[in-house]
């Protein structure tokens, strides 16, 4: 069963789903949009013949952030990670799904490339933790979305 | 709750969920096959340096209508708008997904590029956005079973559901491969700090 707008909004007024910072103007029928943080992580190829996921590849990716307000530009088959700008936190009895706006898909952008699913939270503790880390820490926080965009 | 097939042709019957025109051999058993129409949305890329969503290039699109007997190729990493031939209504309280069937993503089509949401109390055609993942052009048969929509409840009907005045629904009554409209949207504000 999926939640309505209302009961999403009685959620977050009782603290127990949290989308820090949150507007108004982000709830829809059925779901809340979120907005796209200005840190990118990006793929450095050139440094390794293959990916190896066995391996601590830990060069392979490297964060990027566009200067300003300047947009970061996604080439045709490219593949990087991004963020939401706003913090998830989620109560045990809830579980959550990331998707694309139907807006962006329909110019053929790729929002998540699989695992829209989004776990569910059992510790509070680790809701707080600061949105700028990254795919590093998801063994540790289910507190961020982060977001695999392709072109 | 996903709802079964007995459900969904008694709410089909009933008036509360719209789908048009159907046949009674597209009711799975936990979704309703629709099926490809014959108006595809294609890019005019060879016009375009970038898309920029707030401020796209003009003339991006264009709309190419497949004769009687004829497919439409999709080539290989190629992206297009499609539409369902089949006409959907929702009630405030049913959210609906729609996926590719399966035989045709064995074959690397893919059927939604993101989007495969569709909210309570939209009305419309459901647009398509087909990529060919595989090495090979696919023909597309107007007419052919291309996805399958399932229906999901909401716990209790949505307060502003799809088309609300509060909300932007740009793409309410939609009709065929209708382009993103993601232009009438706000430019972004970074809150301070960001």
């Amino acid at each position: 069963m999926l939640l309505s707008d209302r009961d999403i909004l009685a959620e977050i007024d009782a603290g127990r789903v949290v989308l820090d910072p949150y507007e108004p103007g982000m709830l829809q029928p059925s779901s809340i949009d979120v907005r796209l943080d200005r840190f990118f992580r990006v793929f450095d190829n050139h440094k390794y013949p293959h990916i190896d996921p066995a391996q601590d590849q830990s060069d392979l990716t490297r964060l990027v952030e566009p200067d300003g307000d300047e947009p970061f530009i996604l080439h045709p088959g490219e593949f990087v990670l991004g963020s939401t700008y706003e913090t998830v936190t989620l109560p045990d009895d809830i579980a959550a799904r990331v998707e694309g706006k139907s807006s962006l898909g329909r110019l053929g952008l790729l929002t998540h490339a699989t695992a829209g699913y989004v776990v569910i939270c059992s510790d509070p503790e680790k809701s707080q933790v600061n949105p700028h880390s990254y795919v590093d820490d998801m063994s540790t926080t289910c507190s961020e979305v982060d977001l695999e965009v392709a072109a | 709750m996903i709802l079964s097939d007995g459900t969904i042709r008694r709410l089909i019957n009933e008036g509360s969920i719209g789908l048009e025109p159907i046949t009674k051999d597209q009711i799975q058993p936990g979704s309703v096959d629709v099926r490809l129409d014959r108006k595809f949305r294609v890019f005019r890329n060879h016009t375009a340096v970038c898309v920029d969503p707030y401020d796209p290039p003009t003339d991006l699109t264009e709309v190419v209508e497949i004769a009687d007997g004829e497919a439409f190729v999709l080539h290989p990493g190629e992206f297009v708008l499609g539409s369902t031939i089949e006409h959907i209504r929702l009630p405030d309280d049913l959210v609906a997904r729609v996926d590719g069937k399966s035989s045709i993503g064995r074959y690397g089509i893919l059927v939604h590029a993101t989007a495969g949401f569709i909210d309570a109390s939209f009305t419309g055609n459901v647009v398509l956005e087909l990529s060919n993942v595989s090495s090979l052009p696919f023909k597309l048969w107007p007419g052919m079973k291309i996805g399958q929509i399932s229906f999901m409840r909401l716990d209790q009907p949505a307060e502003r559901p799809y088309g609300h005045p509060d909300l932007g629904s740009k793409y309410q009554g939609q009709t065929g491969p209708v382009g993103s409209q993601y232009d009438a949207n706000q430019a972004p504000v970074l809150p301070e700090g960001r």
